[in-house]
């Protein structure tokens, strides 16, 4: 089977797949859109080479390359990591102590659909009938899946022409491990870097940033030539403003791109003043993602205030599309020493399974008729090591999301228990767990129904549990407001100081402030409740949490 | 005592002064060139903007289309059909009366008039009498198209030349120009003059029809019909009020006024209009602790020009394309002066005791020689004077220099307050000083980790700002090192100050308003002063500052005293930069002594 040459971006999902060379893109562009399937790994029955396995830098790799490039590339991976730190801090990263899994596949290998797939698809493609009118189905070489306390990629590699030099950080994955971060970032910092990202060579030393595109090449060449070329950037109150009020400010396509182009510029700017701004610059964003900023202290972080801010910016931009600019990572640790072995049966099968579990919540999204193969192709290759006598909680936990995500919680419970027990770092186990034992609870009772302190222990502990794991998931905290808010004993200052940090977390985000503001009405702290409420006035939610949101508003204003 | 300092201060400031004598000059001519956009028009569609611009020294336009290329085009403004004498190389280039697009295409602008008188003329004993024609009116009305062709004059004043109406003495007389009328009457002197001619609008539902009024010939004034494309003038019987000037705003459009400029320490406009109300209000939100004012707009609003000043920019020019509520910055008044090249410069405002509000800009140096640096005071020109500009040129190189400078608005800037005028009519200068006591204590309490030295304030002043810097020496030595007065007037009641200053506020007391008068406590001026003088500027203040020369030489504390290059000279680079050098050179050898006592001199024998 003939493939495109692939350039290897890391954890980045190209388009160009199992339909292959350009002529077939070319029809694939005529033909419609493509829904992409996450390519499925070859049954071991069926290939004798072996696989390989590693774990360093706080990632999993399972290989089926050869040692010498999988070597190569966890190299590649460790070292560009570290690049990526030194322009952005980790702590403005996503941190989670769940290990990211990274699949590395030959492209030398056979890569095959499951029969069961295969004919799903077939049978969609015969009767037309479910897919949308012009789809087709290609199998993604490379993807990242994400659940909501890990992620994982599979890459498959041209070892042929493998260049671990050319290897670098999409810029789609850095804005995942911005996005994951909790609390989470603003929008304009997130999108900033993301774009500045586009025009990074990370693979030179020191990093490059090539010259700043401002909209088209057209504009940046007029904007070189005079500087006084007029442009639109958006003032600084508005660039910093909240979530809440970008939600409904002019969607005008000049203006989403006069601030795309100014979030880029900023950060651009205060990375390559470096020095204090670039001090500032990460001062100012850890305010920011804890709530709204204002100008004064965007003018204590920097030393002028906004309309400087526009200003300096519109001076640089004349600079900025025809410098290239030059960062010193400076002086970076050494890359952490590793092993790569032959990986065990466990390991093949907890990787593969985890791998293959989250492509049943891909697959349901994108094509929910050929999801119930690849759920039967995750509980196989799980099953296979269980049935070996593999107890790691990590596959135990593996197998219990698989069935929550399966719609089978009956199924989860008897492997999330000793995954739990176990102390498995996987908060969405915890919370699954919580979840279940949750509804078991209240199943059959009137809604209202209060529960002792006892009852709702075997809830609260492995949510509790959870908290000390990161990443903190938003709907423990939810969960865990919403047990608080049925019980009939207060939370005590500890348990309070949980609900307060779910508070500061996750302001903007109703789901999670909603349940929070209930359990401080319910245990009589209303001004709390009021403030927590206010916290995320204007932020999106659904109608359902909007309604109780505006009635727990009126029961707290009939309380004064 | 002083010689060996000096001496020392001179070779030091002489070396260092020869190096940065050409940076000096430099930053003099960056910081005074004439900037950009002192006129500036949006078209009716909002699609382009014209602007003034100064290009060796000769004016210009220059047209930039906003939504297409972007692409400028500069034309000089030179009336091509000028018959007047050529103008003199040393005055200041041409300046504009009037600039606004006719349509998204035409471009209508006005140089400001000349008046060029004829020579006298003799009577029959050769005795020199004015000359009863004329004068000649240089008042081109011309236009261009945007993209530069299509240049020239409209119209001009002698295209309206007038005779007397003896001078028609038939019916064929009447159709004859002046020149025609002048050529058959050989021998036979003919009157002539010239009218102005004031551009009153476009005409409401043809926009290529431009309306002016003729006055000032023999004639009532009149009205007129200008087609701006091809020049033929039609009379217009219709009466078209004037425009109304400053301070009211006047929309072209609508043919109303929306608006007025209110006298107060920041500009400001009393929007009648509530959309552009709304508009400066949003503005101002996008542009928070800035001076946004909206100088111009298309038809139907949806593109707003405006001017944003204040902070450390030298002002930038916007176009607010409201439907996308993006701002264009469409030009830079200064863009030879980076924002991060030029000084932090602040508005502050604060509470007096009697609760009046007082306000400054403070400009801080962005690298201060050793230690806090020294403040220098400028009082405002006038009383109550204009509000100080946001951007100062001045405040500039004084901090370059190293100084941290308040620029003070007097309290009344805005208009005296009721409760204050039995203060300003006691003793005006007191309370200016008193401000000015007040507005220091304010700066230094707020800025407490940036302090500037206490003990190293100089002050400064033009004309009557001159005054009070005196004053304020002669009323606080303890507080002010030293001193600058350029131009000042010295008396109270010194034609310069009576002029400026509302009669209710100066009255003479029993003293005859010696308690006002720098001349008469000279002896109270103990510390150091530099007395600038501009030949020819006011005579009156001249005369004062000589006096006061004289009186201090007498007491044995001449002070330093520079004057001028008369003139537009004093523009000149050179000129100008020398002139900081010396005020430098005096500054510094004043303020940074640091073994004077803070205190009234005590003369030694």
């Amino acid at each position: 089977m003939s493939r495109p040459t692939v350039i290897i971006w890391l954890a980045l999902g190209l388009a160009a797949g199992w339909a292959g060379p350009r002529g077939q893109a070319a029809a694939a562009r005529a033909a419609g859109p493509a829904i992409e399937l996450p390519p499925m790994m070859v049954e071991e029955s069926v290939s004798s080479v072996p696989w390989l396995h590693a774990n360093v830098g706080g990632a999993e790799f399972l290989s089926r390359c050869t040692v010498t490039t999988t070597r190569q590339f966890i190299e590649a991976w460790l070292a560009q990591m570290q690049l990526v730190r030194a322009l952005v801090p980790g702590e403005f990263l996503a941190r989670t102590d769940v290990p990211e899994v990274l699949v590395l596949y030959s492209q030398g290998l056979e890569q095959t659909i499951s029969a069961d797939i295969q004919r799903e698809l077939q049978a969609r493609d015969e009767s037309g009938g479910e897919g949308r009118r012009g789809e087709r189905v290609n199998i993604a070489p490379n993807m990242r899946l994400a659940d909501r306390d890990m992620h994982a990629s599979i890459v498959y590699i041209d070892e042929a022409q493998f260049n671990a030099a050319g290897l670098g950080i999409a810029p789609s994955h850095v804005r995942f491990l911005l996005k994951g971060r909790v609390p989470e970032l603003p929008g304009w910092l997130v999108e900033g870097i993301e774009r500045a990202w586009h025009r990074a060579d990370l693979a030179l030393n020191p990093i490059t940033l090539a010259p700043l595109l401002w909209h088209s090449e057209r504009e940046s060449d007029a904007l070189a030539s005079d500087p006084t070329h007029p442009r639109a950037l958006l003032p600084a109150s508005e660039l910093f403003a909240p979530e809440a009020v970008r939600a409904v400010e002019n969607r005008h396509p000049r203006r989403a791109a006069a601030r795309r182009a100014t979030q880029e510029l900023f950060f651009r700017w205060a990375i390559v003043t470096g020095g204090a701004t670039r001090e500032a610059l990460w001062k100012f964003a850890a305010r920011a993602a804890e709530g709204p900023v204002t100008e004064e202290f965007f003018e204590a972080c920097f030393g002028f205030d906004f309309a400087e801010l526009r200003d300096r910016l519109s001076d640089y931009l004349p600079k900025a599309v025809q410098e290239t600019a030059w960062i010193s990572p400076g002086a970076l640790p050494p890359l952490p020493r590793f092993e790569v072995k032959n990986a065990t049966p466990g390991q093949i099968a907890r990787i593969r399974g985890e791998w293959e579990r989250l492509a049943v919540g891909h697959v349901h999204r994108r094509l929910p008729q050929v999801r119930e193969p690849y759920i039967a192709q995750a509980r196989r290759t799980l099953r296979r090591a269980y049935d070996a006598g593999d107890r790691d909680p990590r596959l135990l936990a593996t197998m219990g999301l698989c069935e929550i995500d399966a719609g089978n919680p009956a199924g989860a419970g008897s492997f999330l228990e000793p995954a739990v027990a176990a102390g498995v770092a996987r908060p969405r186990a915890y919370h699954e767990l919580a979840l279940l034992r949750f509804a078991a609870l209240r199943e059959g009772a009137p809604a209202e129904q209060r529960f002792s302190f006892t009852e709702l222990a075997p809830v609260f502990q492995p949510l509790q549990r959870a908290l000390g794991q990161a990443p903190p998931l938003p709907e423990v905290f939810a969960l865990l407001a919403e047990a608080w808010a049925l019980c009939t004993l207060p939370p005590s200052p500890a348990e309070w100081t949980e609900l307060e940090r779910g508070a500061r977390l996750y302001a903007t985000r109703a789901e999670v402030a909603y349940p929070i503001a209930l359990a401080l009405a319910r245990h009589g702290k209303k001004a709390e409740a009021a403030a927590v409420l206010d916290a995320c006035a204007g932020a999106a939610t659904d109608k359902a949490t909007e309604t109780e949101i505006r009635a727990l508003r009126a029961e707290l204003a009939a309380a004064q | 005592m002083r010689m060996p300092l000096l001496r020392f201060l001179a070779v030091t400031l002489g070396a260092a002064g020869a190096a940065r004598a050409a940076s000096l000059e430099d930053r003099v001519e960056a910081l005074f060139r004439p900037p950009l956009g002192e006129w500036i028009a949006l078209s009716p569609e909002g699609q382009r903007v014209a602007y003034t611009t100064q290009a060796g020294g000769e004016l210009a336009l220059v047209m930039m289309d906003l939504e297409q290329s972007r692409r400028r085009k500069t034309v000089a403004v030179a009336p091509d059909r000028d018959a007047g004498p050529p103008p003199d190389a040393s005055r200041p280039p041409t300046q504009l009366r009037f600039l606004r697009w006719a349509t998204e295409s035409r471009l209508v602008y006005a140089p400001v008039v000349r008046v060029v008188p004829l020579p006298p003329v003799a009577d029959a004993s050769g005795r020199p009498l004015p000359n009863p024609d004329g004068p000649t009116v240089l008042s081109p009305i011309m236009a261009t198209d945007a993209d530069g062709r299509q240049r020239g004059t409209l119209v001009d004043a002698r295209d309206f030349q007038e005779v007397p109406e003896e001078a028609r003495r038939s019916l064929a007389d009447f159709l004859r120009t002046p020149t025609e009328l002048a050529a058959r009457r050989k021998g036979e002197p003919v009157r002539w003059r010239m009218p102005h001619l004031d551009i009153l609008g476009f005409f409401p539902r043809d926009r290529d029809q431009l309306i002016i009024g003729t006055r000032g010939a023999y004639s009532m004034p009149l009205r007129h019909l200008v087609d701006i494309r091809t020049g033929h003038v039609q009379a217009y019987g219709e009466d078209w009020p004037a425009p109304p000037g400053e301070p009211h705003v006047y929309d072209w459009f609508r043919l109303k006024v929306v608006g007025e400029r209110q006298p107060a320490a920041q500009p400001t406009t009393l929007w009648q209009d509530e959309d552009l109300g709304r508009a400066q209000r949003e503005l101002g939100a996008k542009f928070p602790r800035r001076i946004v004012e909206l100088l111009d707009w298309s038809e139907t609003r949806t593109r707003v020009l405006f001017r944003v000043t204040g902070g450390s920019d030298a002002g930038r020019f916007f176009v607010w394309q409201r439907p996308e509520d993006v701002v264009l910055e469409i030009l830079p008044r200064a863009p030879w002066l980076p924002a991060a090249k030029l000084h932090e410069t602040r508005w502050f405002e604060h509470a007096a005791p009697d609760g009046a509000r007082l306000s400054a800009y403070l400009t801080w140096p962005r690298q201060p020689r050793a230690g806090p640096p020294p403040l220098l005071v400028v009082f405002p020109t006038g009383f109550p004077g204009g509000a100080q500009p946001a951007f100062d040129p001045e405040a500039q190189v004084f901090a370059d220099l190293g100084f941290a400078v308040a620029r003070l608005n007097h309290r009344s800037v805005a208009g005296v307050r009721p409760e204050d005028e039995a203060a300003l009519r006691a003793a005006l200068d007191r309370v200016s000083v008193d401000d000015a006591l007040t507005t220091i204590a304010g700066i230094a309490a707020r800025d407490q980790d940036r302090p500037f030295d206490r003990k190293r304030v100089a002050v400064l002043g033009r004309g009557f700002g001159g005054y009070l810097a005196l004053r304020a020496l002669q009323l606080e030595p303890g507080m002010f090192r030293c001193g600058i007065a350029i131009d000042a007037p010295l008396e109270p009641f010194a034609p310069d100050i009576a002029r400026a200053i509302p009669a209710a506020l100066l009255e003479p007391d029993a003293s005859g308003g010696k308690k006002l008068s720098v001349l008469a406590q000279a002896e109270a001026l103990t510390q150091p002063v530099l007395l600038l003088v501009e030949p020819g500027r006011s005579e009156g203040s001249a005369a004062d500052m000589e006096a006061l020369r004289t009186q201090l030489q007498r007491l044995g504390r001449p002070p330093e005293h520079v004057s001028l290059d008369p003139g537009s000279a004093a523009a000149r680079t050179a000129a100008r930069a020398a002139v900081y050098r010396k005020m430098e050179a005096f500054l510094t050898l004043h303020l940074q002594n640091f073994s004077v006592t803070i205190g009234p001199t005590k003369e030694v024998p």
